[in-house]
């Protein structure tokens, strides 16, 4: 009995210690900005998704990095999110007439295993990436807006490039929130 | 292990698994030159690496600025030294690439690196099998052997076809005795156990399959076990000079559930030596009483050796 009690006691104060560790772990976000908007961005400019560039060590596995597929479905996903969000008067890619053009380039990348998430989960065969984002400002060339955000997926229900659409929505989410920011001000 | 020793020694061992799990960002502050690839030079300043974000925080005065690794040309140390690898683990200094350099999936060299290192594994090995639990005893250990026919789905997944037959013997297949002053009987025992397995198996794969390479492998799969129980008996009356024998054979198949990991050590291009570990969980019966669901199982333990042949 009194051991009982003692497995019960360790229990709790493993689950407390947890929470607090996954608590700290879920208060982290996915992403820093590197560079914050300082002045507004013209509603009515357009936007063009550029290159995403590789900067993944030299030694990095070419079959192990993403492929060309990949890279477009990501410059889809930024076009999507920027449109859903109206951010820009008008989204395109490639476009060198553009206002403002989205660049990036990838830091890390892991493309991870959806059969090891299926099989164990807690992070076994979790898909990665590290992406640093610009947005310039095409009449100065200049950075308006950087960030490097970081996607993950751990869950096997989702496919490894969900990696690219969550740091997409991220890297839209943060610049409406600091678009947002100076309309308030006003 | 004292109690109070005891008390954090588990909680704590889950929260340090959870870190190596999900590490938190990991910030450490150094003192150097920091050169961006803009030319832009931070001289004999304060900085602070975020592997987490890929973020390097510089702390001017009255100021800190973020950089992203892929900004930084190089970390030059207070003694003069480059140490932009070491701080921001890169292996190589990274050149400045301005254009997209992606490779198609149909790219040859993608395809030739993505092709699959061998299409079917052929393996052959001798398994000593340990069992235990209720439903085995009297049940010793004992060397088997078995096949497998493994076909690769991808370069990371195959399916595993395997039937093995199980050494494993009764602890006493021989015994005698007399149920009265004039008879001897005496009885043998014995027990023929194969085993069908259709598993996934994940495997690590080298770059190159030459001699010397390791393939890792663990799979789980679903099967049957078959055993074929014999008892022969004869009976000898002395008195009369009498011989009776008696013989009965009988059969049961159960499901089974098995789970393994093991090594494949590169011989040659094609031929290497399997070493493995297996559990295999035996589902004999189960039931439900008044108050809840009965399980009765057995188990079996085995440790293979074998030759495997990749095609």
């Amino acid at each position: 009995m009194r051991g009982n009690n003692m497995q019960v006691q360790h229990l709790s104060v493993g689950l407390v210690l947890l929470a607090i560790v996954m608590l700290a772990f879920g208060c982290t976000k996915p992403y820093r900005i590197t560079h914050d908007l300082e002045a507004p961005t013209r509603a009515a400019a357009s936007c063009s998704i550029g290159d995403i560039i590789d900067e993944l060590p030299l030694d990095f596995e070419e079959e192990k990095k993403p492929t060309a597929e990949d890279i477009a479905k990501f410059k889809d996903y930024l076009q999507e999110e920027l449109s859903k969000r109206d951010i820009f008067g008008s989204h395109s890619q490639g476009d060198p007439e553009a206002d403002y053009e989205v660049t990036g380039s990838i830091i890390s990348y892991e493309k991870g295993s959806g059969w090891l998430r299926f099989l164990f989960g807690f992070g076994a065969g979790s898909a990665r990436v590290t992406v640093s984002l610009r947005l310039i400002d095409r009449s100065s060339n200049q950075t308006v807006f950087a960030g490097n955000f970081n996607g993950i997926v751990t869950h096997w229900a989702e496919l490894g490039d969900e990696v690219f659409s969550q740091v997409s929505k991220n890297f839209a989410k943060e610049l409406e929130k600091q678009r947002k920011q100076f309309s308030r001000r006003k | 292990m004292k109690a109070k020793t005891r008390y954090l020694f588990y909680p704590l061992l889950t929260v340090l698994l959870f870190l190596l799990a999900f590490p938190l960002p990991v910030l450490a502050a150094a003192n150097g030159t920091i050169i961006l690839k803009s030319g832009q030079e931070y001289r004999n300043v304060t900085f602070k690496i975020d592997h987490y974000y890929k973020v390097v925080t510089i702390f001017i005065t009255d100021a800190m600025i973020d950089v992203s690794f892929n900004e930084i040309d190089s970390i030059i140390d207070n003694e003069g030294m480059d140490v932009t690898n070491d701080l921001l683990k890169r292996l190589h200094k990274e050149k400045k690439r301005s254009r997209e350099t992606w490779r198609s999936k149909t790219d040859p060299v993608i395809k030739k690196a993505r092709t699959k290192l061998w299409n079917t594994g052929i393996r052959f090995a001798s398994n000593f099998s340990l069992p235990a639990d209720d439903y085995y005893e009297g049940i010793g250990e004992g060397i088997g052997f078995e096949g497998d026919i493994i076909v690769a789905v991808t370069n990371n997944v195959a399916l595993r076809f395997s039937v093995s037959k199980s050494g494993m013997q009764f602890e006493d297949p021989k015994s005698s005795f007399s149920p009265h002053p004039d008879t001897l009987v005496t009885a043998e025992y014995g027990i023929n156990a194969v085993r069908y397995y259709f598993s996934a198996e994940y495997y690590h794969r080298p770059d190159r399959k030459t001699p010397g390479r390791s393939i890792y492998y663990f799979y789980s799969g679903l099967g049957a076990i078959n055993h074929k129980l014999s008892f022969d008996a004869t009976m000898y009356v002395k008195s009369t000079r009498e011989l009776f024998i008696a013989s009965d054979r009988a059969s049961e198949t159960k499901f089974a559930t098995t789970c393994g990991a093991g090594m494949i050590q590169l011989l040659s291009k094609n031929i290497g030596i399997d070493l493995g570990v297996a559990f295999d969980m035996i589902w004999v019966r189960s039931h439900y009483n008044d108050y809840s669901y009965i399980g009765v199982s057995g188990y079996i333990f085995d440790m293979k050796l074998g030759v495997i042949a990749l095609l």
